[in-house]
C-alpha cells in the first residue's frame, strides 16, 4: 500500500522546480540544493548522489554510486517501512504521485530523522529520494550488528595509502601550499590577463553556492536550523570560522553601513592576496564571488560582493562591499573610477542610486 | 595577549539576534532607488548629503 501522508516541511516544494523535472537537472543544480537528493533504479542501485547527502552522511559519493541503497549504503532502510514503501511504490506509483513518509537514518555517528519524498522520473525506471533532515540524535545504542549505515572508511578502507585525505565530517580534502595559488594566478595573468577577475568571480560563486550548502547542515547539525534561521551574529561567526579552518584568513563582517545598504567584510591575512605577492590589482575576485553566493543564498535574493582594497595591492586588508544586487553596477562603477575608501564608497553608491 | 577580533560589528544587539536570513532579506528589500525629482530640493539634498557613518 502507498502512503501518501505529507510530511512538513517538503522537501519537494523547496526545489526551484518542478520536482518531476529532476531527471533533467544537472549535477551543479543538484549540488546546489540544501537537503539530500538520492536517485535509484528500481533494483535500488544508486545512480545519483547529491553533495548535501554526502556531507549529512558523511559519504563520499564516488563510493557509494553503484551500489546498492538498502543493502550496502543505508542498511537501516532495508525492510517493509522504506525499501518495502519503496519497491511498492516502484510497482505501483503513477508519473505525477510523490511517496512521503518519516523515517530515522541511523548513522554510526548519530541518527537523523528525516522527511522522505520520492518521485519517478520520467523515464520509469529511475526514482529519486529527496532527504529533508527534522532532527539530529546521538548514535542509538544497542542496534543489530550491519543496522547502522557503514563509514567512509569502512566503505573504502586504506584510502590513506591511496592518497586520499579526509576532514573531520569525511569530505575529501587537499593540503596545497599557497604556491598552488601563487601558480593559478600566475596562469591566470599569461593566459588570460583582461578576463581572470570574471573567471574567478564567477569561480568563486561556484564556491560559495558550496559554502552555503556547507552552511547549511553545519547549522542543522548544531542548532536544527537553517542557515537563514540562525541568528546573523551566530552565521557570521559559522562563516568566518570556516573559512579561517580552511586557511584563507581571518573573516569580519562590519554592518556599520546597513543604513545606507551595504555593509562591509574585511579578510585578514587572504591566502590568495599574500600568494600573489605585489600586485597593481586587487585579487580576491573568488573571495567577492564566494561571499556573494553565500549571502545570496541567506538572503534569498540576489547579493554582489566586489573587493575594494587588497594586501596584494598595499592595501592595509583586503576589503569587500556588499549591495544588493541592483547597486552592483553603482558598485562596480566605484571600484573602477578609483575610490577604495568605504564611506566614500558608500556615498557613491548612495549618489549614484539617487541618481538612477 | 592581543584581544580576540571581533567577527561581527556595527549590529545593535536585537540586529545580531535576528535571525540572518529575516535581516539580509530586509537588507535587500530595503533599497530603493529614490527619484530626487519627486522629493522636494530640502529634503533631497538631506538625503544627498546626510552624516557620513565613517566620518570621525
Amino acid at each position: 500500500m502507498i502512503d501518501l501522508v505529507p510530511p512538513s516541511p517538503s522537501a519537494a516544494t523547496l526545489l526551484p522546480f518542478d520536482p518531476f523535472t529532476i531527471d533533467d537537472r544537472s549535477e551543479a543544480e543538484l549540488d546546489e540544493l540544501p537537503f539530500g537528493v538520492i536517485c535509484l533504479d528500481h533494483e535500488g542501485t544508486i545512480l545519483r548522489y547529491n553533495m548535501a547527502e554526502a556531507r549529512l552522511a558523511r559519504l563520499d559519493r564516488n563510493q557509494v554510486v553503484g551500489r546498492n541503497f538498502f543493502s550496502r549504503v543505508a542498511p537501516c532502510t532495508a525492510g517493509p517501512a522504506f525499501e518495502g514503501r519503496f519497491r511498492d511504490f516502484a510497482r505501483q506509483g503513477g508519473a505525477q504521485d510523490i511517496l512521503r513518509f518519516e523515517y530515522l537514518f541511523d548513522f554510526k555517528f548519530g541518527a537523523q530523522e528525516v522527511g522522505i519524498e520520492i518521485v519517478r522520473a520520467p523515464s520509469g525506471d529511475r526514482f529519486y529520494l529527496f532527504v529533508n533532515r527534522r532532527k539530529f540524535f546521538d548514535a542509538r545504542r544497542d542496534l543489530p550488528e550491519g543496522f547502522a549505515a557503514p563509514l567512509q572508511r569502512e566503505l573504502a578502507p586504506d584510502e590513506g595509502a591511496a592518497g586520499v585525505r579526509r576532514d573531520d565530517v569525511d569530505r575529501r580534502v587537499l593540503e596545497v601550499p599557497w604556491s598552488f595559488l601563487s601558480a593559478l594566478r600566475a596562469t591566470c595573468d599569461q593566459v588570460a590577463p583582461e578576463g581572470w577577475p570574471l573567471f574567478c568571480t564567477a569561480w568563486g560563486t561556484q564556491w560559495g553556492r558550496s559554502v552555503a550548502v556547507d552552511l547549511e547542515t553545519e547549522a542543522l547539525e548544531a542548532y536544527q536550523l537553517s542557515i537563514r534561521e540562525v541568528p546573523l551574529r551566530t552565521a557570521m561567526e559559522m562563516l568566518s570560522r570556516s573559512m579561517a579552518k580552511q586557511g584563507w584568513g581571518a573573516l569580519r563582517v562590519d554592518f556599520s553601513y546597513t543604513a545606507q545598504s551595504a555593509f562591509v567584510a574585511h579578510l585578514d591575512r587572504s591566502a590568495i592576496a599574500e600568494a600573489a605577492a605585489r600586485s597593481n590589482t586587487m585579487r580576491c575576485h573568488m573571495v567577492s564571488g564566494m561571499l556573494g553566493a553565500v549571502f545570496t543564498h541567506i538572503a534569498n535574493r540576489r547579493v554582489a560582493a566586489r573587493e575594494i582594497t587588497c594586501t596584494a595591492r598595499g592595501d592595509a586588508s583586503c576589503t569587500f562591499v556588499v549591495v544588493p544586487d541592483s547597486r552592483r553596477s553603482a558598485l562596480e562603477g566605484a571600484i573602477q573610477a578609483g575610490v577604495s575608501d568605504v564611506g566614500q564608497v558608500v556615498r557613491s553608491l548612495k549618489r549614484e542610486s539617487l541618481r538612477g | 595577549m592581543a584581544e580576540p577580533v571581533a567577527v561581527v560589528t556595527g549590529l545593535s544587539v536585537s540586529d545580531a539576534e535576528r535571525s540572518a536570513g529575516e535581516f539580509l532579506e530586509a537588507f535587500v528589500e530595503g533599497t530603493e532607488v529614490v527619484d530626487l525629482t519627486s522629493l522636494p530640493a530640502g529634503e533631497a539634498f538631506d538625503l544627498l548629503f546626510d552624516e557620513d557613518p565613517s566620518a570621525p
